[in-house]
């Protein structure tokens, strides 16, 4: 039994009583111990949870403490308050779970400033997404025409390359026929020599006439085309010139060289497809280094030009 | 009867301690102190009070008067003793004559027996007396049942007032007192009032 409980039930002696008093004056937890045990023993009285004995005991400290009967009549009081707080405050919990749902449902209404506001904000967002996708639209689309631009531009190229190969072909071309041609006129030489006896002689006069064939050329962006040359002997005194004509010339055809009419009304010869003709000019109407030969039908422009240069020995 | 003078009050404050403020909290708890000492030699409620002002006031005056006093509580305590026994002989003397046994003073308590009454004033005092978190430590502190169970709930009380469990109880025990005082004077004033046939008044 605790020098508490002994003094709360009076059971301590006068000295020791008295000596217990100076301590709990001057001393600050003591006290408030003696104070809670005071308080817990009327607590637990009005709550009967006391043992026979214990009741019995402490019904015997009222009459020698009259002030602990009021403090007796507090306590149940006080234990009825709590407990009804503590119910109510069940209460309340349950009212604020209640509450909790209820204000959800609240949340989630049209009317709520929350859903509202929720609201505005989805629509906010779904106009800056639709302005950024705008955007994007807009600059697909130029990256579209920019393509388009780009395609056209590669099939100009392409087409000028193609060009630039046709002409590389029929240059290819024209030297292929002339190389034919040597051919078939190295074959009739040969051709004329097992012709005459072995034993004949020849008085072979050095040549006079030279010969030169000449193939249109296209002329691109203003530039002049190639022009054939000619090397001239001394004893040369007229040029045998074989012009090849395109296909679509006609039956005549009139030869100007260096702008002075050389031939009118020649014969165009035709073998297979290809259209030729041949004239003899007297070298003096030849000019040293560029000549130009023009081919027209009737009284029209020059249909083909011919160019050609010579250099005399 | 106080012998209290304004110059012997000062000379019990400045020995209680030389900082006004805290000369007069300690003058305020070593009265509580001395009213409980009153109540458990056997003084009742409605006199332990007056008796604990008497005590401090003859102790005030003892220091006024140039008496060593070596410790002031165990002297305090000493006073209260003896004019418990002043008090308790002339009641008897009052009374009856000096051949009575000492018996402890006993009030008229047939009032308790209204309990409406006094948890009526229970509440008026809780909300005129106590803001919420006076309120909501007293009904965590009190509001327990066995001692288990009372001691981790007092401990989860002490932690969410962030202070130890020592400091909760002396903040529990002094809110306990602050509103038994005032539940006390409730129920007396309403009684004398009723007492006397006049209409219920209510002492705060």
């Amino acid at each position: 039994m605790s020098e508490i409980d002994r003094y709360l039930h009076g059971e301590m002696h006068d000295a020791e009583r008295s000596k217990f008093e100076e301590n709990f004056v001057g001393d600050e937890s003591l006290f408030y111990d003696i104070v809670q045990s005071e308080n817990e023993l009327v607590d637990t009285y009005a709550r009967g949870e006391m043992s026979e004995s214990e009741r019995q005991r402490f019904e015997r400290s009222l009459d020698s403490h009259p002030a602990r009967k009021e403090k007796l009549a507090n306590a149940k009081v006080i234990l009825e308050f709590t407990a009804s707080e503590r119910s109510e405050h069940k209460t309340i919990t349950i009212a604020e779970r209640s509450a909790f749902f209820s204000k959800l449902g609240e949340l989630l209404s049209f009317r709520s400033p929350a859903f509202q506001f929720a609201s505005i904000a989805a629509i906010l967002l779904l106009a800056f997404a639709a302005i950024f996708l705008l955007l994007e639209n807009q600059n697909l689309k130029s990256a579209h025409t920019e393509l388009a631009v780009a395609r056209v531009r590669e099939a100009e190229l392409a087409a000028e390359i193609e060009n630039a190969q046709e002409v590389s072909g029929d240059l290819t071309s024209e030297l292929n026929t002339e190389r034919l041609r040597i051919a078939e006129l190295e074959s009739e030489i040969a051709k004329l020599r097992s012709s005459v006896p072995e034993n004949s002689t020849v008085t072979v006069s050095p040549s006079t006439i030279a010969t030169l064939v000449l193939t249109p050329v296209m002329s691109r962006g203003g530039v002049p085309p190639p022009a054939k040359r000619l090397e001239l002997e001394g004893e040369v005194t007229r040029v045998s010139i074989v012009i090849n004509l395109p296909a679509e010339t006609g039956d005549t055809v009139s030869v100007r060289l260096n702008g002075e009419a050389v031939a009118n009304d020649v014969r165009v010869r035709t073998r297979q497809t290809e259209k030729t003709i041949s004239v003899i000019i007297p070298i003096t109407r030849i000019k040293d280094q560029r000549n130009t030969i023009e081919i027209t039908e009737g009284a029209g422009k020059p249909k083909v030009e011919y160019a050609f240069s010579v250099v005399k020995k | 009867m106080s012998t209290l003078t304004a110059s012997s009050f000062q000379f019990l404050l400045d020995r209680l301690d030389a900082e006004p403020e805290i000369a007069a909290e300690k003058y305020e708890e070593l009265r509580i102190r001395i009213a409980h000492l009153l109540r458990w030699r056997g003084c009742a409620e409605s006199h332990a009070e007056d008796l604990a002002d008497r005590s401090l006031d003859r102790v005030a005056a003892k220091l006024a008067a140039g008496e060593d006093i070596e410790n002031l509580n165990a002297f305090a305590a000493a006073v209260a003793r003896f004019i418990w026994l002043e008090h308790s002989r002339k009641d008897r003397t009052d009374a009856v004559g000096d051949d009575l046994p000492e018996i402890a003073v006993q009030p008229d308590l047939s009032f308790l027996d209204d309990p409406d009454m006094r948890l009526g004033c229970l509440r008026r005092c809780v909300v005129a007396k106590f803001n919420d978190e006076e309120k909501r430590l007293v009904v965590g502190y009190y509001d327990t049942d066995a001692d288990e169970k009372s001691k981790s709930a007092r401990k989860r009380l002490a932690e969410s007032f962030g202070v130890t469990l020592n400091a909760l109880k002396v903040r529990a025990c002094r809110l306990r007192m602050r509103l038994e005082s005032c539940i006390n004077d409730c129920v007396a004033g309403v009684t004398h009032s009723s007492c006397q046939g006049t209409q219920k008044q209510e002492v705060m």
